[in-house]
């Protein structure tokens, strides 16, 4: 065991207090090291935009664009997931309503898109690629909001 | 003793390593001794005896030609800190209304 081990069965209520100081603040120092680069949010916009819009395509430029869009998605993922640190958009807390919502929104504009161009009007499939990039930009904004109020209340 | 106090976290530097990894998913071994101010033996050892709890989880990848180490907390020991903090408060709210 460390030096700073302690096994005793009596703890004492100093020591719990300087246990818990020396945790305070651990939030917002996590805040301070999440960085994401810039690019994440408008590279995952447009490949999630891409993946909307790709009914709307000729073939072979509709599996084009699922597999660009897919390949992107990976991509940014992966870059992500490789920073120092980083928080999955569907950890438990108000994030994950946040997250819930720009799923259901983007799975409306995904059907919306496919049920309106199928019907002929097909002007809605890059209204609806444009709408997806800029809910994205704005859902990531958010997000990250929500994340770091509620980094700052759980001190 | 409340029922929560788990002396695998307790040390500080594990508990310290707990608090950071709670609320994400994922914290690379250098960052986290930079947040402890620790050798990378002395994060090694504390990271170990966690490890072997089944507290935590590595996860090594290459990336720029060396290899890093990310850590992330399992489930059982997400719920071992949230009971091991319970307990530390319990302690310190019962020596607060004791006047301690």
């Amino acid at each position: 065991m460390g030096k700073n081990d302690n096994n005793n069965d009596k703890l004492t209520a100093e020591e719990a207090r300087r246990s818990l100081d020396s945790i305070r603040g651990s939030g917002k120092r996590i805040v301070d090291q999440l960085h994401v680069p810039w690019w994440h949010d408008p590279l995952l916009g447009l490949c999630l935009a891409l993946l909307v819009m790709h009914h709307g395509f000729p073939t072979p430029l509709d599996i084009l664009s699922v597999a660009l869009g897919c390949l992107g998605v990976f991509f940014v993922l992966h870059n992500y997931t490789h920073q120092k640190v980083w928080v999955s958009g569907w950890r438990k807390g108000k994030t994950e309503v946040v997250s819930y919502i720009f799923f259901v929104v983007y799975l409306i504009v995904f059907a919306a898109s496919y049920y309106f161009n199928w019907k002929g009007y097909t002007w809605v499939v890059p209204l609806s690629g444009a709408f997806i990039f800029v809910a994205l930009m704005i859902f990531g904004r958010v997000w990250m909001a929500v994340w770091r109020k509620e980094m700052e209340e759980s001190e | 003793m409340s029922s929560g106090f788990d002396p695998i976290i307790h040390p500080l530097n594990r508990l310290q390593i707990c608090a950071l990894l709670a609320p994400i998913d994922e914290m690379e071994f250098s960052l986290i001794r930079e947040e402890l101010q620790v050798s990378d033996s002395v994060l090694s050892k504390q990271l170990r005896y966690l490890e072997e709890a089944g507290y935590i989880q590595p996860r090594k990848a290459n990336q720029g030609g060396r290899q890093r180490t990310w850590l992330s907390l399992t489930k059982t020991g997400r719920k071992a800190f949230a009971g091991h903090v319970r307990a530390l408060q319990e302690v310190a709210e019962q020596a607060d209304l004791l006047g301690n």
